[in-house]
């Protein structure tokens, strides 16, 4: 397992939020250093199984069956 | 000499419509267009109505500013619930129970400029409950807002039913409530960092700090899987 401060270095690197200069020696790295590549690799996979597409949706045909339960409600009170 | 940065914006628009008065005719052809579908873009952009202003407008009885925030978050709402509980089903319904809650509960909002993090946060709040076996209504008619072929190719359902899929929820399971939410977020493209943060009641820094902890320990959780 990677040291606290390299799996962060990993994690903003994957969301670019590194400097160029500092993202450069990042990709040094990690062409060098077998474990630190692969634990990108792992951080890279989590992200996209976190990101599974959402279905296709009928956007017009939801907001319009929302619009219409709402219309159904008294107006909200104000304080 | 000292530059704003609005002044170094302004140099940088010059320097750029300069470049495309260099460019020849054909290149302008088709250049013309992406630059005027960019100033449609900001231009609607400076016409829509700010939250604020659209819950404002809902409170003093105009309801169809409700329907425009509607039209507005339903998206990120469903995209928020999904991530959470993993099916488009559960997703649409909770959605919908957060904006007839949003709506009914207008009033309590102390921050109208706020009301997409004040959303989110209800919508997070459904999908846990929802997660924790809560019945929900089960009032919509999905057959129309979901297509046919997308019922039965639907990629969460899929997922849910793997083991990997069976893992991965086991893992954001395991991780304290912040970390989870910020997690899941995060991987939502339309959504903004600021409002995550707004959702979560944090920082954006903050924010930054339970994804990194998140995804830590759930790349730990399921190292023999990933």
């Amino acid at each position: 397992m990677l040291d606290e401060c390299d799996d962060l270095l990993l994690n903003q690197y994957l969301d670019g939020d590194l400097p160029p200069a500092v993202t450069r020696l990042v990709d040094i790295r990690l062409s060098q250093e077998p474990k630190f590549a692969a634990a990108l690799e792992q951080y890279r996979r989590l992200n996209a199984l976190l990101n599974t597409p959402l279905q296709e949706i009928r956007w017009d045909a939801f907001a319009e069956h929302l619009c219409a339960a709402v219309a159904k409600l008294p107006n909200p009170m104000r304080n | 000499m000292l530059v704003s940065p609005l002044a170094s914006i302004g140099v940088m628009m010059l320097i750029d419509t300069n470049n495309i008065a260099e460019k020849s005719d054909s290149w302008l052809s088709s250049a013309r267009p992406e630059v005027s579908r960019d100033l449609n873009a900001i231009g609607r952009e400076i016409d829509r109505p700010t939250d604020g202003l659209l819950v404002r407008q809902t409170l003093a009885g105009n309801r169809r500013s409700f329907d425009d925030l509607i039209r507005r978050y339903q998206r990120q709402a469903v995209a928020v619930a999904y991530r959470l509980l993993g099916n488009t089903h559960d997703a649409l319904e909770v959605t919908q129970e957060a904006f007839l809650k949003a709506f009914m509960n207008l009033a309590t909002l102390q921050k109208p400029e706020a009301f997409g993090g004040w959303l989110m946060r209800i919508v997070a709040n459904l999908s846990l409950n929802c997660r924790r076996g809560r019945k929900i209504r089960g009032q919509l008619p999905l057959d129309e807002i979901i297509p046919a072929a997308a019922m039965t190719a639907d990629p969460g359902r899929q997922m849910q039913s793997s083991e990997m899929g069976a893992r991965l929820r086991q893992a954001l399971a395991q991780l304290p409530q912040k970390q989870r939410l910020a997690l899941t977020m995060f991987t939502i493209d339309e959504m903004p960092q600021k409002q995550i943060a707004e959702t979560l009641g944090c920082s954006v820094e903050a924010v930054k700090w339970h994804v990194f902890q998140g995804r830590r320990k759930m790349r730990e959780l399921m190292k023999d899987v990933l």
